[in-house]
Formats: C-alpha cells, sequence, structure tokens
C-alpha cells in the first residue's frame, strides 16, 4: 500500500500557514516529498480571501487590526474566510492521483471529507463547485490550485460559528442590504456545533483519506528545504502588503 | 465603473469605458481561474475591445491559452459588462 506523509498539527498565523502550504507544493513538484496532508490551526484568527479577491473591498482592516485577528490573501481562488474555530486541511498530491477535471477532483478530495464526517455520524454531501454541505448548509469551503503537475487543496471544516463576529471583520457586497446579507449566510451556514474537537475531527478525517485513497499515512515533518522555502516565501511573499492587497 | 455580477460566484468589476470600448479592466471576485496569473491575459485582451465583443473574446483567449474559468462564463462577463 502507498505510503503518503502526514505532517503534525501546525499551529502558527495565516501567512505562515499559506507559506507552508506552497513551500509543500513546490516540494512535492521536485518529487522530494510524497503526497501530503496535513491538518493546522489559525493563531491568532485570521480572515483570508481568494486570489482574485481585493483586500479593501472584502475586509474591514482597522476591525481586524483593533481585534488582532490577522489576514492574508491565498494561493487559491475563491472567496473570503473568517478562520478561527475551524479544523484547516490542506493537500498537496500529484495531478495523476485526482481526475483532471477539476470539479470531479473536488469532489474526490471532499469526498474524503464526507467520509469523515459520515464516520462522526453527521450526514454530509459535496455540494459543486467546491463546498460540503449538512442539511442543505455550508459547513466546509475548499479551494484548489495546480502548479506544475501538483494539487493543492486546502479548505475549513466548522467546529463552530459566530456568524455576527465574522461579518464584524468582513464588507459586504452592498452595505444597504448588509443585514439582509448575515441573516442569509446565518440561515446558509453551519457548523459541527462544538460536539467535537480538534483532535477528534483531525483523526476521524485521516482516516476517512486513508482509506478513500487507499493508502497508509505516514506522520514525518517538514524538510528542512519546505522549512526555509516557508519562511522566504513567509516574509517575501505572505507578509507583503503588495501580495495581500490582492487585485 | 464598478459592477458587482452575480454569476454562479461573485464577480467583481471594475473598468473604463469609452463610449462601448473598454479603456481599462480589472476582474476580482471569489471564482477560480486555473492558472490563476492567466487572469492578466483576459484583462489585456480586453482593452480596445467593445462591450458586445467580450465573449467572443474571452472565449477565444482561454481555448489559446488552455484556461479553466470556474464560477463564471464569458456571457457573464459580457452581461455584466453590458449592466
Amino acid at each position: 500500500m502507498q505510503k503518503w506523509r502526514l505532517i503534525k498539527t501546525i499551529i502558527g498565523s495565516g501567512k505562515m500557514q499559506m507559506a507552508i502550504d506552497e513551500a509543500m507544493m513546490f516540494a512535492r513538484s521536485k518529487r522530494i516529498v510524497p503526497n501530503t496532508l496535513r491538518f493546522y490551526k489559525w493563531s491568532p484568527a485570521c480572515v483570508s480571501i481568494g486570489f482574485f479577491q481585493n483586500i479593501n473591498e472584502e475586509v474591514d482592516i482597522l476591525k481586524c487590526d483593533d481585534l488582532g485577528i490577522d489576514y492574508v490573501r491565498r494561493y487559491t481562488g475563491g472567496g473570503a474566510v473568517f478562520h478561527e474555530n475551524e479544523v484547516t486541511y490542506s493537500i498537496v498530491l500529484s495531478e495523476e492521483d485526482v481526475p483532471k477535471d477539476i470539479v470531479h477532483s473536488y469532489r474526490l478530495i471532499c469526498g474524503a471529507l464526507v467520509k469523515g464526517f459520515e464516520k462522526l455520524g453527521v450526514k454530509a454531501e459535496f455540494k459543486a463547485i467546491n463546498d460540503i454541505e449538512v442539511n442543505g448548509k455550508k459547513i466546509s469551503g475548499n479551494a484548489q490550485t495546480r502548479k506544475n503537475g501538483i494539487v493543492l487543496q486546502h479548505g475549513t471544516i466548522l467546529l463552530d460559528v459566530n456568524v455576527d463576529k465574522m461579518f464584524s471583520l468582513l464588507k459586504v457586497p452592498d452595505e444597504k442590504i448588509r443585514d439582509k446579507i448575515i441573516q442569509n449566510v446565518k440561515e446558509r451556514l453551519t457548523s459541527l456545533e462544538g460536539k467535537f474537537d480538534f483532535n477528534k475531527v483531525k483523526k476521524t478525517m485521516i482516516s476517512a483519506f486513508q482509506e478513500t485513497f487507499k493508502i497508509k499515512f505516514k506522520e514525518e515533518k517538514l524538510t528542512e528545504k519546505e522549512e526555509e522555502l516557508a519562511k522566504k516565501l513567509y516574509k517575501e511573499k505572505y507578509s507583503t502588503i503588495e501580495w495581500n492587497n490582492g487585485r | 465603473m464598478d459592477v458587482n455580477y452575480k454569476a454562479q460566484k461573485l464577480l467583481r468589476l471594475k473598468f473604463e469605458l469609452d463610449y462601448n470600448i473598454i479603456n481599462d479592466i480589472k476582474i476580482c471576485g471569489d471564482f477560480f481561474i486555473h492558472p490563476e496569473e492567466k487572469i492578466v491575459l483576459i484583462e489585456e485582451a480586453l482593452i480596445g475591445i467593445k462591450i458586445n465583443e467580450v465573449k467572443k473574446i474571452v472565449d477565444d483567449i482561454i481555448l489559446r491559452e488552455n484556461i479553466q474559468i470556474i464560477g463564471f462564463t464569458s456571457n457573464d462577463l459580457q452581461n455584466a459588462l453590458q449592466q
């Protein structure tokens, strides 16, 4: 059975987490490391925006600064996300191990999460393009990029959610209907409602990934090369105003 | 001019028109484009183009450059600009 790598939980800033994801993707493209899965925590809490977004249009930076909340632009597309009480995963794997069609590959990788939810006793389903829903409400958002034959997908599993806090940090496309937008999100978003902790969800999802991809994980650290590159990307890319301002 | 247009994902456009011709455009939003960096090629290709030619120009460039857009279509982009 094929052995993939599992990285121990890293607790760190959003900027560092994004740098690590990109460094892992680069190392995989150079065949230095096998396919890799990791779970991580954002500390401090952080708002991430998608590659094609503009930070000033999406995020109330002053409010983030006031509350000590970080912000970062991702390497992947998709929308703005407030990361606080969640399990975040990232997986880096060869394009050969997933369908060429991007939505089909979301379906496969998210399928592992759906299986994990089932193991937790939560009936979930993949909702194209890139979401997982429970009872018709979003519980997980996912985003993918592909470079040099490698797929990076990262995503969230909401342990609990505070929509009011989230919207105190996010701008909305039309301020005149802010209340309506917030109400709508409250009706369309759900979480594991604090019933499971990070480690329980992580362990369950690892098992689900193993079954889905018919592989075994071996827990290892990041290589020195990945750590070096992550530090460089942290400093020279993800901490810069030019990158984070976005488009 | 700023326009928000709800396609499968949200398109947020900033653009300048000179009569019906695009002088400048920035395409933002929560969509996906693969490879991401090629969005610049789409924006550049639209400069000097009439709004009613947007769909054709975008279709041509995604084919030529092997770009995949997920979350909006070339038709959505043209409709958003025509709003």
